[in-house]
């Protein structure tokens, strides 16, 4: 068991990372129920109706106009597809998340106060489905023009023949020269040899996100590569890239 | 298994020093039963027949 603190909850949508934005983060997973008993009986019952509802709040935070910030995350978002990850035990490899892709209508405020700063204040009621991720690749900087991150793979225990869907986030990315970045999940039956299992689409820019969806087998160990694409007059230099990749199986 | 890789970038192994390499195409890696049987299903590799044994001569 572990407990957890403000230092360790996290937001992104569609791969802004808006953390530094939020002052509380007010998740509300519930399943939508109808009302069940009939004349004659002495209590209320209910059944569930099979359909989930998730409410997200992002309450509090500084109301900030910087680019690729809260506003544009949010504000300017309405009902658009977005990819939104979030977790409350850090952005980090191998920690618990939440992975969804769903329009989402949001209520957007910003509240002046006399004696404070301008707050704002989202809340989303997501439609998409809830999945409960693993995170492959943090929050966290790389420089070297190809690289992976085998080292620190996230072990599932076992294989799953059930497919997966993954979610990249590309925080930040400064190309230094390079044409592009592929980010590339792979899985390894024993953590000794990998092989490629899903290329996400070639990025440019920051920021930039995509899901992809994989059938079959999954193997026990899931990692990723990434590798700048050098252009014709040579490697890229001063090239960085945070991409935020999460998996759930099954 | 003996493999061949049959697409760069494609496949990542961890050498004896613990360094993961990633190999070209054409390269011929050592991987254990489980590991190649998926590489196998998805077309990144080959398996690499081994060497007819030679003739014993006639005496």
């Amino acid at each position: 068991m572990a407990n957890y603190g403000p230092a360790s909850a996290f937001l992104l949508v569609g791969g802004r990372n808006i953390t530094p934005d939020t002052y509380t983060l007010d998740e509300t997973v519930e399943q939508v129920t109808e009302q069940t008993n009939s004349l004659g009986d002495s209590w209320e019952e209910h059944l569930p109706v099979g359909i989930g509802k998730v409410t997200l709040e992002a309450a509090g935070g500084l109301y900030e106009t910087t680019t690729d910030r809260i506003m544009t995350a949010l504000q300017e978002q309405g009902d658009s597809r977005q990819l939104v990850a979030y977790g409350f035990e850090g952005a980090t490899t191998g920690m618990n998340s939440v992975q969804i892709d769903g329009t989402y209508a949001a209520t957007w405020k910003r509240i002046a106060e006399r004696n404070g700063l301008t707050k704002a204040h989202a809340v989303h009621v997501i439609s998409g489905e809830y999945m409960t991720a693993k995170i492959v690749h943090g929050l966290t900087s790389e420089a070297s023009s190809s690289g992976d991150s085998t080292t620190a793979s996230v072990n599932h225990g076992a294989a799953t023949t059930d497919g997966a869907t993954l979610d990249l986030h590309l925080n930040a990315l400064t190309l230094g020269g390079a044409l592009g970045i592929v980010i590339t999940a792979i899985d390894s039956a024993d953590n000794v040899t990998f092989g490629s299992l899903v290329a996400f689409t070639s990025s440019t820019g920051a920021p930039f996100a995509e899901r992809k969806t994989v059938t079959g087998t999954v193997e026990q160990y899931v990692a990723i590569s990434w590798d700048f694409t050098e252009s014709t007059s040579g490697g890229p230099s001063g090239h960085a890239v945070t991409p935020y990749v999460s998996i759930t199986r099954g | 298994m003996r493999l061949r890789v049959l697409k760069a970038g494609s496949v990542f192994q961890r050498d004896a020093a613990g360094v993961i390499r990633v190999m070209d195409t054409g390269a011929v890696i050592e991987a254990s039963d489980a590991a190649a049987k998926t590489l196998l299903s998805r077309g990144l590799v080959e398996v690499v027949a081994s060497e007819p044994k030679r003739k014993k001569e006639a005496d």
